[in-house]
């Protein structure tokens, strides 16, 4: 049964708007690791507002309140052989759905697969007079009025609580096979990228340790036959294998030394950072996982010049998400900041884009 | 403040085309200055040609550099712009005032990138949809949005509409499909959206919130698609039925198998009629026919088309064809294709809609169509993206019949609002335009269309990106008496009503 305190959260905005006060807003803080510091003494936590509040197998949609735990909904689609529509990252069991819309870090199948907004059918928020906002819905398509669902991916908290989330599902694969080859680096981002080129049932790839690691789902047909055009060895335990890589329990994230997450267009061949120990390439190249003890000047440089941008992830200061924004995208999320929220209640400290 | 964020409203100055023109001409070449009346009548309507206004002007630039001096002068005056693409567009999204000028972005058409390996297309906002499939299918790779108008359809239009197709339902819409954007503020400013070339970007979806927002909130002037491998296979079952409910029953059977095909398309008897008229494409007789693609490779496909050919049966399906091979299945998509102007063929006058549903409430919906049609006396096909939910009523109107044309509008609106309260939208692709804003008052209460009005403002502080459109003011809404009343209490009761 879901657990509604919707009415509970808005009094609490609107407490806090007639006090001028802001609130930070959180859920299980799985995330907490990788954002700066942004409690404030009041504080909205969305992690009781939870449970499933409508699901439709026939519809391949699910509706719930945005403190469920991912884990919960993932054992519900299950039930009717269904799952979310792409990788969500779960770094704790208590990881809940409002999180990971609210960070927007997609996991290994992003190129296949789609990133979690991608999903979003529809979302609701609370504004910052503690009233409450719809937009989108439960079909397929719906292009009336701005895609403010979507919007708030990636928003950490920042444009006000959301309340509940509609998500497109998809039925189970019928089977999951994780095929392995030794590469090295250069190599095996390519040989990724020309894969994805191809019409074969993969649903990620990451490189590691001199080894290209391929998942492939669907029928047995199929899977079948992209092992003959793949060539690679079969890899025994692979669901345990892509387990720690959404968990991050993998050995690779549980390094002493701080974790950068580097974006770059898929088919950027190897980094080489000043302070670079080991990687981890996911998204078919697009995502780097970085071990350093710190990065430079020079590394940003590196890197935007080859189109991408890094980010501080673990261990290390987290950064400010306006540190990697040009001027004029500053503004504009400033502007978006005001046209939800003028008076900076909601997680003013991780939105000074000013 | 010539927008006011709090209501919607807006006023901007006249102007004086002679001085505009010489001002104008200073940094675009006359020969894309237009301002006779014979170049400016093409301009005058998109695809909703019931909507027709002459603009005062019409530029089409060539360069970023020209969009952004446009911006900054139309920003410093307060002349409202009009940005357009090929014009394709159903909802008079792009019709002309007697205040805006229209930019027509028709001489953006380069593809300035098709990148194989990274399966990425960088291009110019100009560029014909069906083109970019056309330059990536060397590759073996596709820009799978595909809607019916893609062979003149212009790739900036589909993402100011978030533009769906036949081939949506498995592959997304145009927002799945694209990675990057570059946009022209009203004050000219050029702006990179999203992750470009990259998978991600800091902070808001500002992508999200450009698609479909149908010229209010910038220019677009470059976009970057994600281009995705040419299925080994694809093959069409064609089935007929006695009822549109079989037929919806059967859609809704196909999903809940576990299937995902490419394409799910139903039509009615009228529209089959009038297909068969118009190219005899040889489709059966039947009161439903649906059209439902599979692709990937051929040992799935021939798996999978068992278990449809199966769930068609149990719907009572009286016949199926599968295509044998491509030239077969592309012309079963041809006729498809060719709905409306089939349509248009058999009745010129006609009035098409673009509402979602959940696909199990398909058959109820239609039911009601059928008696709605009934009782305004005007005849509605039915040709729809089933697997998506979404319809496509084509009402039939004679526009020499005093009052038809009204009657259609209103048997729209009364087949809209039964679609909302089913809890699906009254757009599902074409957007909202000049149109269709009177359901935006019906689908959204004040709290989300002042959202909505706020949001416009911050991004458009002069108010001047195609103003009037997609989101009406929250005085039309009250006029309308559609108000939302939250919590027993009307909000805004300072607006005056009427």
């Amino acid at each position: 049964m879901p657990y509604d305190i919707s009415q509970q959260i808005c009094e609490q905005v609107k407490h806090a708007q007639q006090g001028a006060q802001p609130i930070s807003i959180h859920g299980s803080h799985s995330h907490d690791f990788m954002l700066p510091e942004f409690a404030e003494s009041m504080q909205l936590n969305l992690n009781e507002h939870q449970g499933i509040v409508d699901y439709q197998p026939t519809e391949l949609t699910v509706t719930a309140l945005s403190g469920t735990r991912l884990e919960e909904i993932q054992q519900t689609l299950a039930t009717e052989h269904q799952r979310l529509a792409t990788d969500f990252p779960v770094y704790t069991a208590e990881a809940t759905l409002g999180g990971a819309v609210s960070i927007g870090h997609t996991g290994s199948s992003r190129p296949y697969y789609g990133a979690i907004r991608d999903h979003i059918l529809g979302a609701s928020l609370v504004n910052t007079s503690g009233e409450i906002m719809h937009f989108g819905g439960k079909v397929m398509k719906n292009v009336a009025g701005y895609d403010v669902s979507r919007l708030l991916t990636g928003t950490r908290g920042t444009l006000g609580p959301i309340l509940e989330i509609t998500l497109k599902v998809q039925p189970l694969p019928e089977q999951q096979s994780t095929l392995s080859i030794d590469l090295d680096e250069n190599a095996a981002i390519e040989i990724m990228n020309r894969l994805a080129g191809q019409s074969l049932p993969i649903s990620a790839s990451v490189y590691f340790n001199h080894t290209l690691f391929i998942r492939l789902e669907g029928t047995e047909a199929g899977i079948q036959q992209a092992r003959k055009t793949i060539n690679g060895t079969e890899v025994d335990d692979g669901v345990s294998f892509w387990s720690s890589i959404q968990q991050q329990n993998h050995d690779f994230f549980n390094s002493s030394l701080p974790i950068w997450r580097v974006i770059v267009p898929a088919s950027t061949p190897g980094l080489q950072l000043q302070n670079q120990q080991q990687s981890l390439i996911d998204w078919c190249g697009g995502l780097r996982w970085v071990q350093a003890s710190e990065i430079t000047q020079a590394d940003i440089t590196y890197i935007a010049e080859r189109g991408g941008y890094i980010e501080s992830f673990r261990g290390s200061k987290p950064m400010q998400q306006a540190e990697l924004m040009s001027p004029l995208q500053k503004q504009m999320h400033a502007k978006i900041k005001s046209a939800f929220d003028p008076d900076k209640l909601f997680n003013p400290k991780l939105s000074n884009f000013a | 403040m010539s927008f006011d964020p709090e209501t919607g409203e807006f006023t901007f100055p006249d102007w004086n085309t002679e001085q505009v023109l010489q001002d104008l001409g200073k940094f675009i070449p006359p020969h894309n200055l237009l301002h006779k009346p014979s170049q400016l009548k093409p301009f005058e309507c998109d695809g909703l040609t019931t909507h027709r206004k002459i603009p005062r002007l019409v530029l089409l630039p060539e360069t970023i550099q020209q969009c952004q001096k446009i911006m900054r002068y139309c920003h410093k005056n307060e002349i409202p712009v009009i940005a357009r693409g090929a014009g394709t567009g159903i909802t008079g999204g792009v019709l002309p005032d007697d205040l805006s000028i229209v930019v027509s972005l028709t001489k953006f058409n380069r593809i300035e990138k098709i990148d194989p390996l990274q399966r990425i297309a960088v291009v110019q906002p100009g560029v014909r949809n069906l083109a970019i499939s056309e330059a990536a299918k060397p590759f073996g790779l596709q820009y799978a949005p595909d809607p019916s108008s893609q062979i003149a359809c212009s790739i900036g239009g589909n993402v100011a509409e978030n533009s769906g197709g036949v081939h949506c339902l498995k592959y997304g819409l145009t927002v799945n499909n694209v990675t990057g954007i570059k946009i022209i503020n009203s004050e000219g400013e050029l702006i990179e959206i999203g992750g470009g070339e990259c998978m991600d970007s800091p902070g808001f979806d500002f992508l999200a919130l450009m698609h479909g927002s149908e010229g209010l909130l910038g220019i677009i002037v470059e976009i970057t698609l994600k281009l995705i491998p040419l299925p080994p296979a694809s093959q069409v079952v064609l089935a007929v039925f006695h009822s549109m409910i079989d037929g919806g029953k059967a859609v809704s059977d196909i999903i809940s198998s576990g299937i995902i095909p490419a394409g799910l398309e139903m039509m009615d008897k009228v529209t089959i009629d009038a297909i068969e008229s118009y190219m005899q494409a040889g489709y059966p007789k039947a009161d439903a026919l649906l059209l439902c693609e599979l692709d990937g490779n051929q040992i799935d496909i021939n798996l999978q088309m068992k278990i449809v050919q199966q769930i068609l049966k149990d719907n009572n399906a009286f016949e199926t064809r599968t295509s044998h091979n491509d030239e077969e299945r592309e012309l079963y998509w041809k006729a498809r294709k060719s709905a409306f102007p089939a349509v248009a063929s058999i009745q010129p006058d006609f009035y098409l809609l673009d509402g979602t549903v959940p696909r199990k409430a398909l058959p109820e919906v239609l039911e009601k169509i059928a008696t709605l049609s009934e009782q305004f006396g005007l005849r509605v096909a039915n040709v729809f993206h089933a697997g998506d939910g979404n319809l496509h009523p084509i009402i039939m109107y004679n526009a020499e019949v005093e009052d038809d044309y009204e009657k259609a509008v209103q048997l729209g609106a009364e087949i809209l609002k039964h679609c909302i309260s089913k809890g699906g939208s009254f757009t599902g692709e074409h957007g909202v335009g000049a149109e269709k804003k009177d359901q935006m008052c019906q689908q959204f209460g004040p709290l989300e269309l002042l959202q909505f009005h706020r949001i416009k403002a911050q991004l458009d502080v002069s108010g001047i990106l195609n103003p009037g459109k997609a989101i009406p003011t929250l005085h039309r809404c009250a006029e309308l008496g559609a108000m939302h009343v939250h919590n027993g209490e009307m909000p805004h009761a300072d607006l005056p009503r009427f």
